[in-house]
């Protein structure tokens, strides 16, 4: 039985994955947001006028109330900020929706609380022959969002980027926005038995959120997008069989902390990498002022600099590179690597001066301020640019450049 | 001393005037559904002093919703300043994210309780919440009041109140606690999934109604409370959840208006 879970989860989390890339590349996320509370009107609606909960009532309905819900929102949208309108119109929605449920319901078996969060871990009991219809459903919901995706797979992208372009191409961009409304409309149905209404939001939109702060190619994002919610899925899944709490809510749990996870931590557009980053920028930025200091120093006959005029936190790690010598009490001068290494930022700086006066015409009070900020960005390459472009031997000021 | 259906009605009465309050604000900054994924996000707040204290300690709970809805703020916050993640995404993320760990810790919840955060039960107000909505309620009204002018200023026009030396930072912070502090103490009467209905419905209906800010807030506040105490009579004596028949009433009315102005 829990290898149904599992393969039913997967299918579910994998479906959501792949539908929710264009929601959020579209920015229409909250869009999604309110389909999914908004269907359930829809499906209450089915409950309460034909008594039935066959799939098909049921997904039909649901489409009708999403697409509503993004016919009105849009035609509020013109009075109200967007998302206000969206707000007005799913929580009016939902509500309708829970109000008809906890009618119809007190005498059938439609709990308003699975309304929130689904029941994936019943539904294996429910089969066809041995196999369970909610995985069948699954599979079958999985390969129609592969096919239409495959098919639009141009036309989702070209609209979602670029409204001219689509119209130029002979698209109407508001038929793919709502064809699209209803691609979200029928997963969202379709998975409200096993996820409900709320946390399949999260299952949307999380994997494709982290996959874009690891890459922005669309075909990784896909990718990527189906890797995250696999693991997520494999990890909730287990997470919740071991405390006995709904299947969906560990997904939805185990995506957030993977996100948060890629947030912090992701290699190049991490906070915390980033944050790293900056720091060691800083210290860069302190030692070659640093080095520029002394040299300028031995450039005035002074080669011997006192301990208090150096920041003891950048002394251990100049030492440790060979660029400075000496000792606290007789005080530190730079060795011949760190003169060289002085010599290279004073070199930046005085032809970035140069530059400055020459091409742009700069008076000179205003050169030093500029390249001391500039000195420490100058690659290899537009320094050699700047050496040919410069023909002086001196800067502005009269200082040979090194 | 009070009868307890007067003390439910004051009680909601109060919750609707500061949501619609509010609500205008967080509309006036595009961030209505900002609301959204800090209610969802108190849930697993409200389960974890649930599980922490070992009964409905009304603080208690209040003090762990507040701390995670502001987390979530925070995150959002975060992941607009530091990533390419758009809003909708971040708000999206949030609900689904905090609501999935909400509905997890709430199953290790095995005392009754946790169901009214859920829906709402406007019924289930003791006399020490009514007091706590009251007080909490008349802190907020005159904080807004105080800093009325600089909230004014950074909602419409950031670039000038920052030369008119306005610490937007510090007025952002406390909208996001105003704004968290309110969402929170509207749960137990209205219920996680649609406190977003009471900041959001009494707020579109005032800007449908008129264009100035102080009657906006005004009319908001007003419609708020009187969907509140309607949707608390419509629930008490049709058995509805609180929150549900809130929101209808407001919509009712908001389909009214759209029509009619």
């Amino acid at each position: 039985m829990i290898e149904w879970i599992f393969l039913i989860a997967l299918l579910v989390s994998v479906t959501c994955a792949i539908s929710g890339v264009f929601l959020v590349l579209r920015r229409d996320s909250l869009l999604g947001d309110s389909i999914s509370h908004s269907i359930l009107l829809g499906i209450a609606l089915v409950f309460l006028i034909f008594e039935s909960r066959d799939p098909l009532l049921m997904t039909v309905g649901g489409a009708i109330a999403g697409v509503v819900t993004a016919l009105l929102s849009k035609f509020l949208s013109s009075r109200l900020p967007i998302d206000t309108s969206l707000g007005v119109v799913f929580s009016s929605f939902f509500a309708l929706g829970v109000i008809i449920i906890s009618f119809t319901a007190r005498n059938v078996d439609l709990d308003p609380s699975c309304v929130l969060y689904g029941n994936l871990e019943l539904l294996p009991f429910d089969t066809i022959g041995e196999i369970p219809k909610a995985f069948l459903r699954s599979l079958a919901l999985f390969f129609l969002v592969l096919g239409f995706l495959l098919v639009f797979w141009r036309v989702l992208l070209v609209s979602s980027f670029d409204e001219v372009l689509t119209k130029a191409l002979g698209i109407n961009p508001k038929v793919v926005y709502y064809v699209f409304v209803c691609l979200i409309s029928v997963v969202t149905v379709l998975f409200f038995e096993m996820v409900g209404s709320i946390l399949v939001i999260g299952m949307l939109v999380t994997p494709a959120a982290c996959s874009l702060l690891l890459t922005t190619r669309l075909n990784t994002v896909f990718l990527f997008s189906i890797a995250i919610s696999i693991i997520s899925t494999i990890l909730g899944v287990k997470l919740s069989l071991s405390i006995d709490a709904p299947v969906a809510a560990g997904i939805a749990t185990a995506g957030l902390i993977l996100f948060l996870i890629v947030l912090f931590f992701a290699p190049k557009n991490g906070v915390f990498s980033k944050f790293i980053e900056r720091l060691l920028t800083r210290y860069r930025i302190a030692t070659e002022d640093l080095l520029a200091d002394l040299y300028r120093q031995t450039e005035k006959g002074f080669y011997v600099t006192p301990k208090s005029s150096i920041s003891r936190f950048l002394i251990p790690g100049l030492k440790l590179r060979g660029l400075l010598e000496g000792s606290s009490q007789g005080g530190f001068s730079l060795t011949k690597k760190g003169h060289d290494a002085g010599a290279l930022v004073i070199r930046k700086h005085r032809l970035f001066e140069s530059f400055l006066e020459q091409e742009i015409g700069l008076p000179p009070d205003h050169l030093h301020e500029i390249s001391e900020k500039v000195e420490h960005f100058i690659t290899e390459k537009s320094e050699s640019e700047l050496r040919e472009s410069i023909k002086s031997e001196k800067d502005p000021h009269g200082k040979v450049i090194p | 001393m009070l009868s307890n259906t007067a003390l439910v009605l004051l009680g909601t009465s109060i919750l609707g005037l500061l949501c619609g309050a509010v609500g205008v604000l967080l509309m006036l900054k595009k961030q209505s559904l900002v609301g959204d994924a800090v209610a969802h996000a108190t849930l697993p707040g409200v389960c974890l002093a649930f599980l922490v204290v070992g009964e409905r300690n009304f603080l208690a709970l209040l003090l762990g919703g507040f701390l995670f809805a502001l987390l979530a703020h925070g995150l959002i916050t975060l992941i607009r300043n530091e990533t390419k993640i758009k809003d909708d995404a971040s708000i999206s993320l949030v609900i689904g994210g905090f609501f999935g760990l909400g509905i997890l810790l709430s199953s290790q919840v095995k005392q009754g309780g946790i169901e009214t955060f859920l829906f709402g039960k406007a019924a289930s107000l003791l006399t020490i919440d009514v007091v706590t909505i009251l007080v909490v309620g008349l802190l907020t009204a005159i904080i807004i009041s105080l800093v009325f002018k600089e909230i004014f200023y950074v909602i419409f026009d950031k670039s000038y109140s920052r030369v008119i030396g306005i610490p937007i930072r510090l007025v952002d912070s406390i909208l996001a606690c105003l704004i968290t502090i309110v969402t929170v103490l509207a749960l137990p009467a209205v219920g996680v999934v649609l406190v977003i209905a009471f900041l959001v419905i009494p707020a579109a209906c005032a800007r449908l109604l008129t264009n100035k800010l102080t009657s906006m807030i005004l009319i908001a506040s007003i419609l708020g409370a009187v969907f509140a105490l309607l949707g608390t009579f419509l629930s008490a004596s049709y058995a509805l959840p609180a929150g549900a028949a809130m929101t209808l009433v407001g919509f009712t009315f908001f389909l009214l208006v759209s029509v009619v102005k």
